[in-house]
């Protein structure tokens, strides 16, 4: 069966994914560029996020915020952007009728910005303000903190919007340069997913294309070094609830097993029927809230678990998920287990890729991170060829990496959570 | 029974440093009735038999002896007592 989508080659090393879905009303397109901050230096740390606020603040044909809102929001439109660790993406969903006009507005905003000093100088307010935030969200943090001793001294175990002290220090010319160097066409994966003609589309977009087509001064991304032990990092507050985050380092989002990795992580801690919910919460009573995830680069990755927790039983809470994930490693899942798992993560991928935005970020995601797209179907053949062998192998290789644990609470001292990970 | 012993030993003990923690007490708890609490525990076989009890008793004991806060001693007993618990047959 033919593929939905098309990758189309585009002038200056660009590239363009598509898919016709004729029977939806707007169309969505997005403009990803690799990158995002694990290619800064501390030096530079969040500049990436810095210069995608800056973006959205005014360019030479749309000289404010409002007018560039207004464009889209003037049709019904949404627009908005995120930057990630590998990945800066912006991208705007239409009524179909006016694709041209969010491939419009979203190249002025990325070849055109004003980049005003002024601007700057607003803007690293609000991003300061935004980092001071997250030191009152301790779910948020603790989060981050366990990021900085999975990827100690890396790129990748900084905040994203990087720290007071790099935002304070960057100066215009520092975004300058690195935008230039980073918003190139050979970096950016055009996609659009919705109502659209194909051809006009590649048309559309070949037309828009401003950016520089060379490659100079972009960075490679380095791996993080391996990790030489488990520690433990507290920091202490006087919250009601304990904060915690543990987990070791996983899979890649190249690597093979990764199917096999988001199953396990589903068997231990995705929802309520989940081993660690109905465990940890329902049977032991010990958290309100506990879930596990994964985080996955080029790379390296890892397998985490959060934890809320009455700070009493902080320790006890770790323990009793430190049983579980024992367990995955030493017995296979049952075939119920395996099934629902399998049923859950099929059904989720498919909810995701019901709206246009959804198919559009799924498409350019995969052409830019992974160079190649594979169908919904060929996705979930994959996830329906995972075995209980292959959780319980990737269970036992992950979980003999070292654990690593953040903690946010009331701690004077962190010797009973060491204790639990042999810290 | 040696695990019931244990584990209700351990459950005292957590109960005199709550009531620390909690100011609901109408006798005040010193340090040296927990730490008895405790030691009464260490002397059980039962912590011996079970990964990490004793260990978390010995931290909760040195909690006391440096004067931590009643949280953070009731903390490493809870750990306690949920290790003996992992650590026995259901």
């Amino acid at each position: 069966m033919a593929a939905p989508h098309r990758v189309q080659a585009l002038p200056g090393g660009a590239r363009l994914v598509v898919e016709s879905m004729p029977e939806r009303h707007s169309t969505s397109v997005v403009l990803m560029f690799a990158g995002g901050s694990r290619l800064e230096d501390d030096r530079l740390g969040g500049v990436s996020h810095f210069i995608e606020h800056l973006y959205f603040k005014g360019t030479r044909r749309r000289p404010s915020s409002k007018e560039i809102a207004d464009a889209i929001e003037g049709v019904g439109g949404f627009i908005n952007a995120s930057t990630d660790k590998e990945l800066t993406a912006y991208w705007a969903r239409v009524p179909s009728e006016h694709m041209n006009l969010g491939v419009d507005v979203l190249f002025d905003i990325v070849a055109n910005s004003r980049l005003d000093p002024v601007d700057v100088e607003k803007e690293r307010m609000v991003i300061l303000d935004e980092l001071r935030m997250y030191q009152d969200q301790p779910q948020e943090m603790v989060q981050n903190l366990f990021e900085e001793l999975i990827w100690p001294g890396h790129p990748l175990g900084r905040d994203i919007a990087g720290t007071e002290e790099s935002v304070s220090r960057l100066s215009r010319d520092d975004i300058l340069e690195y935008a230039d160097a980073h918003y190139r066409l050979p970096n950016l994966v055009v996609g659009a997913a919705g109502s659209l003609d194909v051809e006009q589309t590649v048309e559309g977009v070949a037309k828009s294309l401003s950016l520089r087509a060379d490659m100079d001064g972009a960075v490679s991304p380095s791996a993080p070094a391996p990790l030489t032990g488990p520690r433990v990092l507290v920091r202490r507050r006087e919250t009601e609830q304990a904060h915690i985050c543990l987990g070791a380092r996983a899979l890649s989002y190249m690597h093979p097993d990764r199917y096999a990795l988001d199953l396990l992580n589903t068997v231990l801690g995705e929802g309520m029927s989940s081993r660690l919910f109905l465990n940890i919460r329902e049977r032991l009573s010990l958290a309100y809230d506990v879930h596990s995830f994964t985080q996955k680069h080029r790379d390296t990755g890892y397998l985490g678990v959060y934890i809320g927790v009455d700070p009493k039983k902080a320790v006890d809470a770790v323990n009793a998920v430190l049983v579980e994930l024992r367990g995955l490693g030493e017995t296979e899942v049952s075939a119920d287990e395996l099934a629902r798992a399998k049923e859950f993560t099929k059904g989720r991928l498919r909810l995701e890729l019901e709206t246009t935005n959804g198919v559009a970020f799924w498409l350019t995601y995969q052409e830019l991170l992974l160079g190649e797209i594979k169908t919904i179907e060929e996705e979930l053949t994959l996830v329906d060829a995972v075995t209980a062998s292959d959780l319980k192998r990737v269970a036992d290789q992950v979980l003999s990496g070292p654990l690593q644990m953040s903690v946010i609470g009331p701690f004077a001292r962190d010797s009973g959570f060491r204790l639990a990970i042999g810290a | 029974m040696a695990g019931r012993a244990a584990a209700e030993g351990i459950r005292k003990a957590i109960a005199l440093v709550n009531s620390v923690a909690d100011e609901a007490g109408d006798e005040e708890i010193t340090p040296t009735e927990i730490a008895e609490a405790i030691r009464d525990c260490l002397e059980l076989s039962k912590v011996d038999e079970v990964p990490n009890v004793r260990r978390y008793l010995g931290e909760a004991l040195d909690a006391v002896s440096d004067g931590m806060p009643a949280d953070f001693v009731a903390m490493t007993l809870y750990a306690a007592l949920g290790a003996l618990r992992e650590g026995t047959p259901h």
